[in-house]
């Protein structure tokens, strides 16, 4: 990060071969799209590199900070060209072809046993909310209409399953 | 009032790291985030977890890291 704040290529380089599939991997889910998913990695490697100072170590890793931009661009991408019923049919369709997905999308990259084991701590209500809102690009209060349930109900889920996350995995190393 | 009793409700934040605040709720927990680190590093360990369980990594195009040059150097 030194050296991207001096401006050297090389650096920038480095981190877009360390970072970039995972966050065009996480821009694609969302976006469903190849070309949306490059726009977005883009535009975040670009800010990165203008805005170097934006990414502060003491509030976590880079890769954190990457992906919250990321998912961000791309949530704000999709909203601006999906309308929230067609994005809301959408998900209510995948959900009742194949209901076991809405469970499954969370633990794909979760490689690591520790991590695999959090997630499937989670009830299947958890991760089904956490998956909606994140994947889905829904407010809380969208999800809540995918899902069939409370406002409330979605908003608690979110929280508890989160909660559980992160008292499992406690504090991720630095990998920036 | 004293600052505590204004933090958000602990479900909004939780949303909030997820991006999935409705406009009504989002300008009023950004604002306070801005100004309470106790929320905002509840936020931050709640990004960091889905950092780890975020979707599978895919190769990005192969034309992009040239498209990102061009653009830092443009």
């Amino acid at each position: 990060m030194v050296e991207v704040c001096g401006r050297v290529e090389p650096a920038l380089a480095e981190i877009y071969r360390r970072h970039g599939p995972a966050l065009f991997g996480l821009a694609r889910r969302v976006l469903c799209s190849e070309e949306g998913a490059a726009e977005v990695v883009q535009d975040v490697m670009v800010r990165l590199w203008s805005s170097p100072e934006r990414f502060e170590p003491d509030r976590g890793t880079l890769r954190a900070y990457l992906q919250t931009q990321t998912h961000g661009l791309a949530v704000d991408l999709l909203r601006s060209e999906t309308s929230r019923a067609e994005r809301q049919r959408r998900w209510a369709r995948a959900i009742a072809e194949t209901p076991e997905a809405v469970e499954e999308l969370v633990v794909q990259r979760a490689v690591e046993d520790r991590v695999c084991a959090a997630v499937t701590a989670l009830t299947e209500d958890e991760r089904a909310a956490i998956t909606v809102a994140y994947y889905g690009g829904f407010t809380y209060a969208e999800a809540a209409v995918v899902l069939g349930q409370p406002e409330g109900t979605i908003k608690s889920r979110i929280r508890t399953g989160l909660r559980k996350l992160r008292a499992t995995l406690a504090e991720p190393g630095d990998d920036a | 009032m004293t600052a505590d009793l204004r933090h958000p409700p602990p479900e909004l934040l939780a949303a909030c790291a997820l991006d999935a605040l409705p406009p009504s709720d989002g300008a009023d927990v950004r604002t306070h985030m801005n100004s309470c680190a106790e929320c905002r590093t509840e936020i931050d360990h709640f990004r960091a977890v889905l950092a780890l369980i975020s979707a599978e990594d895919a190769p990005p195009p192969p034309g992009l890291w040239s498209r990102i040059q061009a653009a830092i150097n443009a």
